[in-house]
């Protein structure tokens, strides 16, 4: 009966359970760790005065995560396969839209609301402590529910096209940067600072006039987009195509003769970086690398520490490894998608020559994008006026890539468990947690934490070392966690050439 | 190569399971070279999972799955041609699908511009798959598979999303490559289509069921003979 009641309610509000089941919820997961963990970092940071004036509130890092999760996951329903049958579910266009923002709305909520609730329970000194006040709280909840409305829409138009990649992490970097960098009034010229009438309401009377005046700007554009969605739509794909076109020309470009070349050297490398080179859906991995990759750079707020680069570039080094292996758990998962990975696969001569040449090739792709990064904030330090020491720089980019190989074959070990693919960005998120929030919050203990250790091999410090005023580890400590390392990939690497002998012995015992 | 070498393909004492599923259980046949040899069942009869062992996709757990009396790894890249399913990256051009295979399987680009025109796909070659229609992603996963003229096809349900004039061309060229003395083992679901060109039927359900010459004396009658065939039996 009270079930029967519930689902009636449920449908009444436009609330669609299967929205919050299994992969999406796992996928919001993580972002509510992240803003978690950067609440705490910042408060540190800031109680530190490591860093000149952090700004971004639980409230509104929070908002920030509501919107850029509803455009990656909303985008997703857009892949053929899946737009006919959601669309056929729920019968029309505005039904669709209600159930997404409603169901999204009330998810966000429940999370959200729960942890400020928690939050305003501790004490004032704590880096976590919100003040909860009812207004507060009715202000951030219609705030949730603008800016989620104002995601459901621009996914719904969007949809998986290159400017739906670019825009969340757009809008990440500049709420952390613009909102971090410029001081005093500048916090409303970021992304939440549109909705600071709802959040920073003066008085009641005036939060009732803000949620009245958003309401309806709110509703008048809703409806407007609803009524021209088809013109917009195309509107929006003819720009796309045009805007974002690679060239038409594929036999010419850079990567076709890079793979030729490769493939002289080593054909099922060769093979490998074609496939993937070929495909826009990688070719916009960047963007995805930024999102992830870059996030924690700017979250940690690295690049603002007034700091010599002594101190900067070990931080950096770590960061870029502790992402790497997030890019590793997640971007070959999204490529080798299970309805055309046979195609792919069958091109080599066996599965194994396949997932070798595909590591390798990630471990190259990462090796990269490490050197990468280090070069970029060895730049952007060099630009900001400060003392380059080129010799110094060396070692840290050396360390992010050599050791992005490493934490790229960890991160194949995971995505070979026989597990739905949806769940390796929980192993990414444990490690997160493990190294972030657990290790580094115990004194004596951080300083053996990763990426303490990665920056120490860089040369400097961990973050998490200068925020607990813990001293770097020592040599040994170093070379005992490089041995472990290697050992644990030389052990793995011995594991799998074992299975490949057994695989031919298998195909001799077949033939 | 073994001394027991044959020609074609030879399929013995295959069984697979999944879990406690068994999927394919002691299946033996044999698909002779200048033949078109017709693999038919059900849903979940083994007919994908036994092509998928015989491509090297999947492990039998016991048995063997030979070609030209070898494993499907030690043949020569492109000298089997394999068409299972038409699913590629959405992201990439057909152009680029062609010359990616055509790059594994040492194929020159002449041969990808004659594949091109044989299947007509000259008007979808600059669009990325995932625009493409279901019968021209079928148009380019035939294409990869005779891009290196292989001796041997192996082509699970080929007939998906065809046109008219797909399938005819089909028709038409499995005929021509048997008449070359190679290898054809076909798997459909559509009956009516298949009893037009094939040589040999085979229907199985976990076993085999039935190995019959077909000719064309007997068009009109799969159907019954399938139903007759597979009456009673279930599928787990």
């Amino acid at each position: 009966m009270i079930k029967e009641r519930v689902s009636t309610a449920l449908k009444f509000f436009r609330v669609d359970w299967s929205y919050l089941s299994g992969g999406y919820f796992i996928f919001q997961l993580q972002m509510v760790l992240y803003v978690v963990v950067d609440v705490g970092l910042l408060a540190g940071l800031n109680a530190l005065k490591v860093i000149a004036n952090p700004t971004i509130t639980f409230e509104r890092m929070s908002l920030i995560f509501a919107f850029t999760g509803v455009i990656a996951t909303v985008t997703q329903e857009f892949k053929g396969q899946y737009t006919d049958p959601i669309q056929l579910l729920f019968g029309t266009w505005r039904n669709r839209y209600l159930t997404r923002i409603f169901t999204t709305s009330l998810l966000f909520s429940l999370v959200f609301d729960l942890l400020i609730v928690l939050f305003s329970r501790v004490g004032e000194s704590s880096p976590f402590h919100v003040n909860l006040t009812l207004k507060n709280l009715v202000g951030y909840n219609a705030a949730l529910l603008l800016i989620i409305t104002l995601g459901v829409y621009l996914a719904f138009f969007l949809k998986a096209t290159f400017l739906a990649n670019f825009l969340p992490p757009l809008v990440i970097v500049l709420e952390t940067s613009v909102g971090g960098i410029t001081k005093g009034a500048s916090n409303k010229w970021t992304f939440t600072g549109l909705f600071l009438p709802l959040l920073r309401a003066q008085s009641t009377l005036h939060l009732l006039a803000a949620i009245l005046l958003y309401g309806l700007a709110g509703f008048t554009i809703a409806s407007l987009l609803t009524r021209n969605r088809t013109r917009i739509e195309d509107k929006l794909n003819i720009q796309t195509d045009r805007k974002f076109r690679f060239r038409s020309t594929p036999g010419d470009s850079i990567s076709w003769r890079m793979a030729r070349a490769i493939e002289r050297r080593n054909h099922n490398l060769g093979i490998r970086f074609a496939q993937l080179f070929t495909n826009v859906q990688f070719l916009r991995l960047p963007i995805l690398f930024l999102w992830i990759g870059v996030l924690p750079l700017i979250n940690n707020k690295v690049l603002q520490i007034h700091a010599p680069e002594r101190i900067i570039l070990p931080i950096i080094a770590a960061s870029t490894i502790q992402s790497i292996l997030f890019i590793a758990l997640i971007s070959p998962s999204i490529l080798e998608n299970k309805e055309f990975i046979e195609n792919e696969l069958i091109l080599f001569k066996s599965k194994d020559a396949f997932r070798a040449a595909t590591e390798r090739l990630w471990q190259i792709i990462c090796s990269a994008w490490g050197l990468l990064i280090v070069a970029l904030a060895v730049l952007i330090y060099g630009v900001r006026g400060g003392h380059v020491d080129y010799l110094f720089s060396l070692r840290p980019a050396l360390v992010a890539t050599l050791l992005a190989p490493i934490f790229v074959s960890f991160a194949f070990v995971i995505l070979r468990l026989p597990v739905d693919p949806r769940f390796f960005p929980v192993f990414a998120i444990v490690y997160y947690v493990l190294d972030s929030v657990i290790l580094n919050s115990i004194p004596h203990v951080s300083r053996y934490a990763p990426s303490g250790l990665i920056a120490n091999l860089a040369g400097g410090r961990g973050l998490y070392q200068i925020l607990m005023g813990e001293s770097g580890v020592s040599a040994p400590w170093i070379v005992a966690f490089l041995a472990l390392a290697v050992f644990v990939v030389a052990g793995v690497r011995r594991v799998r050439e074992r299975s490949l002998v057994r695989n031919e012995l298998e195909a001799s015992s077949l033939s | 190569m073994t001394d027991s070498f044959r020609s074609g393909i030879e399929i013995a004492h295959l069984n697979k399971s999944f879990g406690n599923k068994l999927v394919v259980e002691d299946l033996t046949f044999e698909a002779r070279p200048g033949e078109i040899t017709g693999l038919l069942g059900r849903n979940g009869a083994g007919k994908s999972t036994t092509l998928r062992i015989l491509t090297g996709l999947l492990t039998a757990d016991s048995g063997s799955a030979l070609i030209n009396g070898e494993s499907y790894s030690k043949h020569k890249p492109g000298s089997i041609g394999v068409l299972l399913g038409a699913g590629f990256p959405g992201g990439r051009k057909a152009i680029d699908q062609l010359k990616i295979t055509a790059l594994a399987y040492g194929v020159k680009q002449q041969r990808v511009e004659e594949v091109v025109e044989i299947l007509e796909l000259a008007k979808v070659i600059d669009t990325r798959t995932s625009k493409l229609s279901q019968g021209m992603k079928q148009r380019l996963g035939i294409g990869c598979a005779i891009l290196a003229d292989p001796d041997v096809l192996i082509f699970d349900e080929p007939v998906n999303g065809l046109d008219p004039d797909g399938i005819f061309w089909l028709h038409n060229y499995l005929r021509e490559e048997a008449d070359r003395g190679k290898t054809i083992l076909i798997s459909s679901h559509y009956l009516n289509d298949m009893e037009r060109y094939v040589d040999r039927v085979l229907i199985i359900q976990r076993q085999l069921l039935l190995n019959e010459k077909w000719d064309e004396s007997k068009v009109g009658t799969l159907v019954s003979v399938f139903n007759e065939v597979t009456k009673g039996l279930t599928i787990d």
